[in-house]
Parts: C-alpha cells; sequence; structure tokens
C-alpha cells in the first residue's frame, strides 16, 4: 500500500457522522456477557450473517452476461449489491475457507488441499497472528471467528450439505477419504474450514451441536431466536458447482448451483431473522484455477508460510459476491477491492470483534457504506 | 448524401427537449441558436479534435466565470460515514493517490440514481476525487477558457471508461463496457469520410488507439510529429483527430491529464497544438474542439441523462467534462450551455461534410457548429499564451499500478505498428 498524502488534512473531516446506530440497537436477544465493543458508524445493526460459497468460479462465468447460473446473476443479483472487486486469498480450495473464518494464511499443505488430515506443525507465530508451519489442522489456541463469537456469547453454526454425521472429519493425520465424491457421498471435508481447528475439534460435543448437516437449516431458519448469528453454508461437490459431472450423474457446475440456490436463497430470504436484521453474503472460494486466475486486489502479497498464495500469483483470482440485505439497494454495486479477509473483518465488525489474522492487514478492506448502501445510516 | 429537412427538424425537436429538461431549470433560458448557413459556406474546412483524459467540469473548470461550475463548499460522504469537502489540490501531480475509478460500474454507484453523492465510495477512491483545481493551476486554460468558447454542459458520451468513450469518438458507440484488446468492427468516422473521398487523419503521440481495429486504420494512422508539420504547411485534412501521450498514466509522465499525470504537461501540451493551429496557414478555416474522453472519477455536480443509443446499458452519459471550441469562427468569451457530448463533434463533422450518421447518437445528437458564430466574418487574431513546457519527473515507482495502455502497445507492436520512438 502506499501512503497517501495528506493534503490539508485539518478542516476536510467537516462532519464526521455523530450516529451511532449500530450501538444504540444492539438487540435483546444476544445478552453478550462482556461489554461488546462499540460498532463503527458504517456498520447497520445487523445480527445475523448468512454466508454461501460456491467453488471454483470465476467472476465472468458467475456473475456475468450468459451465468449458467440465471436465478443466482439475475434474479438474486437483482436484489443486492455486486460487489465486482471481491477476491479469493489462494489457491487451492481449502485455505479460502479457512481465510473466512481465522484469518490465518495458506501453507503448501492446505494450498493442496489437505489430502492428509494433517497435524498442523507450528514452530512459531508471527504478525499477524500467523502459525507458522506445516500442516493442515491448526494447533488449539488458534484464534478463530467462531471462538469469537462463542466467547462473546454469539451463535454460530456451520452446514454441511451432504455431510453423513455432524463434525464429520478424518482420523487425524490419515488421508481424508472425502477428496473425491462418490455416487452416494458429496461431503468434502475441505471445504468445512471448522474441522480444522482443533479449538472447534478436540471438544466433541462442541463441535457436533456447531458443524451440521444442512438440513437442521429449515428448523433454524424458522424463529430468529433459534438462527444462529453466523449461518455458514457450504454446498456439496455437486450442489457448489465443483463437479461437473456429479459423480451421481447430476450435471454439476453452475446449473446444479443455480438449483441448489433457487432451493435453500429463498428459505433464508423469507427467514425472520434474516428479514428483520440479517445479511447474505454469496462468493466462491476460488476463480476456476491457479492457471486461470491467480490474481489478487490487495492485502498480504505472500503469507507467513507461502510465497505465492495463489500458487501461480499472489491470490486466489477475481471471483465477485453477491450481498443481499435490508441494508443494501437492490442491483446496485461495489467497486471497492475485497477479499475473503475483507469478509472475515466484515464479519468481525458487525459482531464487535476484534480483527484476526490479516483481517487485520492493512491493505485489506472491511465493507463499508458502498456495501451497505441503502442509506439507512440517514 | 445530404441530410434532409425532416431529419433536421427531428434533430431540433429532440434537442429542445434535452434543453427544457436538463439547462433551462437551472440557468436563463439560452437563445435559440441562429439558423446554420449550407455546410459548404460554413467556412469551416478543417476540424480538429484533441481528447485528452479524465477530468470533470467542475473538478478542472468550475472556476470559470459564466459557467455552472462548482468547486468549493460540496462535501461527499465516504464508506466510512466521513463527510468531506471538496478541496483545492495542492500538487499539479496525483503521486501517491489512488486513481479514481471511473468504470461503468464505479459511474453508477457515483451517479447514485441521480443523487451524484458516490464519488467516495466507488472503488479505492481517496480525497483526490473531490480535489480541484482553479485558474492559478492551469496556465493554459486560465486564459483559454476566457478567450474562447467553452461548453459547460458537455457530457462524456457513456458512464464508463475510456475505450468506451474513445470508440463513441470514432464511432458513435462502444462495444465494450470495459477496457480490452479485442478486435473492434464498428464503422468509423474515418470510413464515412473515406466514402465521401475525404481525407481524415488520426494522429497519436505515442499509442494508436486505432489499433483496436488492429489493421484497418494504419492507413489514416500518423504521429505526432506529423501533425505538426501538416498544421504548419497547410496540409492538415478535413478531420484531425490528435492524441496526447497515454503511457505511464500511472507512473504520472504521460500528458495526456490522466491521472497521476502532472497537469502541466497536459497543458503544454494543449498550447503546443493551439499554436500549431492558429499559426499554420489553415487557421482561418480550422475549428479546434478539445475534450476529455470521461470525466475520470472526479466529482461533478450536473446530472447526466439518458441519450438516444443502440443500447440501453450505454445510453445514460458520463459526468460532464471540460470542452472547448478555438476557432477564428468561434464565439470568443463564450459559455454555452447546451447539451452535447462526443457524438455532438461527430454531427458537426457530418454536417459539414455530408456524412450518414453512424448511429441514433450522432444522428440526433446537437450539433456544436450551432455554438459557432457562422454569420460573422472569421476573427484571426488569437493571443499567445505563456504556457511552460515541462518534463514530469513522474512518481515513485509502484509496481502494484498498472493501466491498460501497455496492453494497447504490445498489441500494437505484435500487429506490426511502427510506434514513435
Amino acid at each position: 500500500m502506499i501512503l497517501k498524502r495528506l493534503l490539508a488534512p485539518v478542516g476536510l473531516l467537516v462532519l464526521g457522522l455523530a450516529l451511532s446506530p449500530a450501538g444504540a440497537a444492539l438487540p435483546r436477544h444476544a445478552v453478550p456477557s462482556v461489554r461488546t465493543p462499540a460498532t463503527a458508524a458504517y456498520v447497520p445493526p445487523i445480527r445475523h450473517v448468512f454466508v454461501i460459497n460456491i467453488e471454483n468460479k470465476g467472476y465472468d462465468e458467475t456473475w456475468g452476461a450468459g451465468s449458467a447460473a440465471p436465478y443466482l446473476a439475475t434474479r438474486l443479483r437483482r436484489q443486492g449489491v455486486l460487489l465486482n472487486a471481491y477476491y479469493g486469498t489462494a489457491h487451492n480450495s481449502q485455505p479460502n475457507y479457512v481465510a473466512q473464518i481465522s484469518g490465518q494464511g495458506p501453507n503448501p499443505d492446505m494450498q493442496a488441499d489437505c489430502q492428509t488430515y494433517s497435524t498442523f506443525v507450528r514452530v512459531g507465530t508471527v504478525d499477524p497472528d500467523q502459525a507458522v508451519g506445516s500442516g493442515c489442522v491448526f494447533p488449539a489456541d488458534v484464534p478463530t471467528l467462531p471462538g469469537q463469537l462463542t466467547d462473546q456469547g454469539l451463535t454460530w453454526r456451520g452446514y454441511m450439505d451432504d455431510m453423513e454425521r455432524p463434525c464429520q472429519h478424518p482420523e487425524r493425520d490419515t488421508p481424508d477419504p472425502t477428496q473425491r465424491a462418490t455416487a452416494d457421498h458429496n461431503y468434502a471435508a475441505r471445504h468445512n474450514p471448522f474441522v480444522y481447528f482443533r479449538s472447534i475439534t478436540d471438544h466433541p460435543a462442541y463441535c457436533k451441536a456447531h458443524v451440521v448437516k444442512l438440513g437442521r437449516l429449515t428448523d433454524d431458519l424458522e424463529r430468529a431466536r433459534t438462527t444462529p448469528n453466523l449461518v455458514y453454508i457450504t454446498p456439496d461437490l455437486c450442489d457448489d458447482g465443483h463437479d461437473a459431472p456429479c459423480a451421481d450423474g447430476r450435471p454439476g457446475g453452475l446449473r446444479s448451483v443455480n438449483a441448489w440456490m433457487r432451493k435453500w436463497v429463498p428459505r433464508i430470504l423469507q427467514a425472520p431473522a434474516f428479514r428483520r436484521n440479517g445479511v447474505l453474503v454469496i462468493t466462491a472460494d476460488e476463480s476456476d484455477g491457479p492457471q486461470t486466475d491467480a490474481t489478487a486486489c490487495c492485502g498480504p502479497e505472500t503469507s507467513a508460510n507461502s510465497p505465492m498464495p495463489g500458487i501461480f500469483g499472489p491470490g486466489g483470482g477475481r471471483i465477485g459476491a453477491l450481498v443481499v440485505s435490508r441494508y443494501v439497494t437492490p442491483g446496485t454495486w461495489s467497486t471497492t477491492p475485497y477479499n475473503h479477509y475483507s469478509l472475515l473483518g466484515s464479519i468481525e465488525e458487525i459482531f464487535g470483534l476484534p480483527r484476526l489474522g490479516y483481517a487485520r492487514d492493512p491493505g485489506v478492506e472491511t465493507f463499508g457504506l458502498d456495501v451497505y448502501n441503502s442509506g439507512w445510516e440517514q | 448524401m445530404r441530410i434532409s429537412r425532416r431529419q433536421l427538424l427531428g434533430t431540433a425537436s429532440l434537442s429542445g427537449i434535452a434543453a427544457a429538461t436538463g439547462v433551462s431549470r437551472l440557468l436563463p433560458a439560452a437563445a435559440a441558436p441562429a439558423p446554420l448557413p449550407a455546410p459548404a459556406a460554413s467556412g469551416i474546412e478543417h476540424v480538429v479534435v484533441v481528447m485528452m483524459e479524465n477530468r470533470s467540469f467542475d473538478h478542472y473548470l468550475g472556476w470559470l466565470p459564466g459557467a455552472d461550475g462548482r468547486q468549493a463548499g460540496l462535501s461527499y460522504v465516504d464508506r466510512r460515514g466521513l463527510r468531506h469537502a471538496t478541496h483545492r489540490l495542492t500538487a499539479y501531480d496525483g503521486c501517491g493517490f489512488e486513481d479514481p475509478d471511473h468504470s461503468w460500474e464505479g459511474g453508477r454507484i457515483q451517479f447514485n440514481n441521480g443523487l451524484l453523492d458516490g464519488f467516495l465510495k466507488s472503488g479505492s477512491n481517496d480525497l483526490l476525487a473531490v480535489g480541484y483545481y482553479t485558474d492559478e493551476d492551469l496556465s493554459f486554460y486560465s486564459r483559454a477558457a476566457r478567450d474562447w468558447t467553452v461548453f459547460d454542459r458537455y457530457f462524456s458520451a457513456v458512464m464508463a471508461e475510456t475505450y468506451p468513450n474513445r470508440f463513441y469518438q470514432h464511432a458513435a458507440q462502444t462495444d465494450r463496457l470495459h477496457n480490452n484488446t479485442d478486435r473492434s468492427t464498428l464503422p468509423t468516422i474515418w470510413d464515412r469520410l473515406a466514402e465521401q473521398g475525404l481525407r481524415g487523419t488520426y494522429y497519436y503521440s505515442d499509442i494508436p488507439f486505432t489499433v483496436l481495429w488492429y489493421e484497418k486504420h494504419l492507413d489514416i494512422s500518423q504521429h505526432f510529429a506529423t501533425f505538426l508539420v501538416d498544421a504548419a504547411a497547410g496540409t492538415l485534412p478535413a478531420v484531425s483527430f490528435v492524441d496526447p501521450r497515454f503511457l505511464n498514466e500511472e507512473g504520472g509522465t504521460s500528458n495526456d491529464d490522466h491521472p497521476l499525470a502532472d497537469i502541466r504537461a497536459g497543458q503544454a501540451f494543449l498550447n503546443q497544438v493551439y499554436d500549431a493551429v492558429r499559426t499554420g496557414p489553415g487557421w482561418e478555416r480550422t475549428v479546434l474542439v478539445i475534450n476529455y474522453d470521461e470525466w475520470g472519477g472526479f466529482f461533478d455536480h450536473v446530472r447526466p441523462r439518458r441519450a438516444p443509443d443502440v443500447s440501453k446499458k450505454t445510453a445514460l452519459r458520463g459526468f460532464r467534462v471540460p470542452a472547448l471550441m478555438i476557432s477564428p469562427l468561434a464565439r470568443r468569451g463564450h459559455v454555452s450551455h447546451h447539451v452535447y457530448d462526443h457524438t455532438s463533434v461527430l454531427r458537426m463533422i457530418e454536417w459539414r461534410w455530408g456524412l450518414r450518421p453512424l448511429t441514433p447518437r450522432d444522428r440526433y445528437a446537437r450539433n456544436m457548429a450551432e455554438a459557432l458564430d457562422l454569420a460573422a466574418d472569421p476573427d484571426t487574431s488569437s493571443a499567445t499564451y505563456d504556457v511552460p513546457d515541462l518534463t514530469p519527473v513522474g512518481c515513485a515507482p509502484d509496481e502494484t499500478k498498472s493501466a491498460d495502455w501497455a496492453a494497447l502497445k504490445h498489441l500494437a507492436l505484435d500487429l506490426g505498428w511502427r510506434l514513435p520512438r
């Protein structure tokens, strides 16, 4: 980042908005046991964040004219703000998910999608909060967004499509049997970031209560008080567009993404929690692949464990993100550069939490009034 | 082909609507333009169009007396909810700032459904986007804008970035919403001139925009050095487009006014073109137009409207840009308040030489010749301006910055163009 030259700074800030609507509107049901830091004036009083990732789709493919997912690219897009400079942070898949919930950068094992569900062997820690080492399953003291939420008395759940049992993950230091889909099984552990943190998996009851099958979402959406503050959804290898065709014979790719979105997104949009004060973010983990697009928008060009987070470049490529909320004007754009670390930082700002890992990088912006652009703050 | 009386009437009534909805609410009713003479008797034998880069009207000419400009006293809220006042820029270059967003999407954020309040909410826009220059900063415009005709309702043709707007200048439409090096097949004003056996030349300083038609317009594309020779020799063609140096805008060494350029270099370039035209033997019969491709992401307070267009996606004009008309036939010290855009320049060319319109845009555009005083005898007097030449030092290298012109340069070299050294 370049240092901006300061031009006559005195007198430019004629009116810092004195409102703090987020602070004033802390929801009654959140009952934070610890005092929540005041939320910034540009963050609306959101209490429920819904995140959905599809797999391996560059911006033009998903959002461009002629997208094979018309419900997503046209109908749903008309209801939200499209972030056209939103980037993945790594190649391949797994480190992108990990970035979204922890701010940890990739290492080569993660970039190879953790073929072995290996223990992360830490040799040190460097700023910002980066565990230095190899392997995939982070030590218990590596902080995560779920941990922050739990500590704050806030709730979260990961909803995993086609997972057979809650908190499903391979045995530590054994090959991951979910690397390939079968006709019966489309769940992939590598798209479920929660199982890569021992702070979660070392506590089976906690893990099983929080990392659940997708079907659970239907019940949880029924009432706002049963809907977690963070709803993190990973469709399976067919529904997220990863496979095409799918192991079970479905078409896969964006066609299957479209079918899945048509089924699940309306349920979210109709849920009381979403309608009252929710925000839905739909993005992809990464572009089509490291050789197609390994660019980065912003943030760290290297990570503590990898000189090339995108294998052939600094990032996971341009993917875009759609944000839908009552705090967003339908059919609008944001052109500000963002990535998965921005998403993490933005969720943390919503809940008044300190930013973790690379979400603290000075080149990482969080969502502002360009995203929350409904005029709610006026 | 001649334009029929019916077409002219149709044009006039459309312009009338534009005036009624756009200008007259804000300004005293402008006098109806005098009827135009027969084109061949207009006294116009040469039109020279210089298209600069990326400045809005308020940002660059908002200080001009008699024009609808606003500079100090406006304010804009940024992405963080902080309100910032417009402010006079203290440096001639933009080094250390971000190039303000001026994409198709970013323009719509700034436009915000006509509220025009998003200039600090798009891209990575910083306080450069709400900064302005005054006449004290602009050694050419401080004189030229007062001496000649300035347009305060001249809009960039399309709310989009450079290539789309430059396509409008050459072709009255664009085949893309973003800059890229795909081959264009759009019919151009150069085709129309050739159909009538007329000469037109595209003069470029470093990168030929016409290479986007690949080899097609190689024959009418010449180096800027040739422009100076042709102007001095009185051998300018009927229509000349003249482009400044584009390369390394991001490093601040171009002379096209595109951020992060040193604006003194742009002023020196314009003065060089002005001197070449006014001291050449063809001056008496020449109309020099200076315009800007688009607003560059800089604030402006006048709402652009939609125009008749080939596509809904490109019908919305971009924000206002500076535009001047310099000629012995031009009104001196005049500000025109009528709505124009790049296709109005094409309309003037097509009117003068009886060329078919390219699209509905130029067909229905207001003819810029209406701003000339064609009833009076040409006034060939012209002042010499004291504009120092300048070799910009540029900004500290920043490898995160890149521009599209480098890609176009490589395309030209790959296609065998011989570029100026």
